[in-house]
């Protein structure tokens, strides 16, 4: 493994790292949140970020996880930026097309899903 | 689907998570497997929100065992992330249909899949490794066909754009390879993601396999790629279940958290019980599982577990 490759590696690492550990700590805050002010019976409802985002300012521990879970599910997205970009920097332009690719697909789920 | 978050609901969900998180991980197969029908079954779980819930489970799993299997070098990154074209494709396909289909179609195809799953584990051997985890054991869906060895150091003659080396400690040696047959790989890989779109499963089970097989990547590698894909892979999916709020928060973070941490425990004890009588006695609970959602789903009872048709 060369140095070029070995930082790719330790920046994807990292990546997920954060990801995981910053969803934990949403998932868990949230989860403290929800028993400290005693929040009642939730209706499973269709994600709108805004909305999603207000609520969890305000403190709401159900949206402060549902934040935690978003960012769980962006970790991978921020993953094939990550690669994306180192390939593109070290001029492997193929690899960093495949990862727009990618990129490209997982927007379009992101629109479908949430837009 | 209405949920009231008590510390008491909350622990028991969590329980879940470790349970089906260690079970997966001794057992070769991923959580999700057995999270979805004791969710289903035991709980009643309609069937969209137990696949809400496993997808991101699968998320999280993957994100973990990944971290390893990236710093061993283990995972061809510019493969995972070519054929993740494939698996994000047909997970979006995936993802959307489950959004328009019945949840008692759901449940039968899951229940279908469950076959060939338990078939893996029962030619399972004691001390195989998963597609679902660190790649320090070879994984064993392979087992049912022929294996692509490892090849000696092809270092002299270039591995290509695709191939590549990595270190393997059980055999002492760098093991170098050249992918072959990419477009039948990008084939399963589209389906693999429909299958975990649809049902909120890993896929590794067809997936680990097919990379070993058709690309004639070696077996190590295959699996650590095919779950340094499964992130990418659920995540395509995951999104289009939040949106149409398929992913009930409170039950959703503590399953997460539950398998995590199961898939940790399941690791560690994998050495101590992953028997095969474990492996096998599990492969006949799993048929048995299959056929109980099969029935269920016959008899119109996982109206419950209905899509959004």
């Amino acid at each position: 493994m060369n140095d070029a490759e070995s930082r790719t590696r330790r920046w994807v690492q990292r990546t997920l790292a954060v990801g995981l550990a910053a969803s934990a700590v949403l998932l868990i805050a949230g989860a403290v949140l929800v028993f400290t002010k005693h929040e009642g019976a939730q209706q499973a409802e269709r994600f709108k970020l805004v909305a999603t985002v207000s609520r969890a300012a305000r403190g709401e521990g159900t949206a402060v996880m549902t934040i935690g879970l978003l960012i769980l599910m962006l970790t991978p997205v921020a993953r094939v930026i990550v690669l994306g970009l180192d390939w593109l920097l070290v001029g492997e332009r193929l690899f960093a097309a495949v990862a727009a690719t990618v990129l490209t697909l997982l927007t379009i789920s992101v629109v479908l899903g949430t837009g | 689907m209405e949920l009231t978050p008590t510390l008491p609901l909350l622990a028991i969900l969590a329980a879940i998570g470790v349970g089906t998180g260690t079970l997966g991980a001794i057992l070769g197969t991923g959580g999700g497997v057995f999270l979805i029908p004791v969710l289903v079954l035991g709980f009643d779980v309609p069937m969209r929100f137990a696949i809400g819930t496993s997808i991101l489970s699968v998320i999280a799993t993957s994100t973990a065992v990944a971290i390893t299997n990236v710093e061993r070098g283990t995972a061809n990154m510019r493969l995972g992330m070519t054929l993740e074209i494939g698996t994000s494709l047909g997970a979006i396909v995936g993802g959307l249909t489950a959004g328009v289909i019945h949840g008692d179609i759901l449940e039968i195809i899951f229940g279908l899949v469950l076959v060939p799953t338990a078939l893996v584990m029962w030619r399972k051997r004691a001390g195989d490794g998963e597609a679902g985890e660190p790649a320090t054991n070879p994984p064993v869906a392979a087992r049912l066909l022929p294996q692509a060895e490892p090849t000696a150091s092809l270092s002299h003659l270039g591995v290509g754009r695709l191939g590549a080396t990595y270190f393997d400690t059980g055999l002492g040696r760098e093991i170098s390879y050249r992918v072959q047959r990419l477009w039948a790989g990008l084939g399963i890989s589209v389906m693999a993601g429909v299958l975990s779109g649809l049902l909120g499963i890993g896929g590794g089970v067809f997936k680990v396999p097919a990379i070993n097989l058709l690309c004639g990547v070696p077996i190590k590698a295959a699996a650590a790629t095919s779950n340094f894909m499964i992130g990418v892979t659920a995540a395509a999916s995951a999104f289009l279940y939040l949106g149409r709020g398929d992913v009930q928060p409170a039950m959703t973070a503590a399953v997460v958290m539950g398998i995590v941490l199961g898939s940790f425990v399941g690791s560690y004890l994998n050495r101590y019980v992953g028997g095969l009588f474990v492996k096998r006695l599990f492969a006949v609970l799993l048929v048995g599982v299959a056929v109980q959602l099969l029935v269920r789903a016959w008899m119109g009872h996982g109206g419950g577990g209905g899509g959004h048709a």
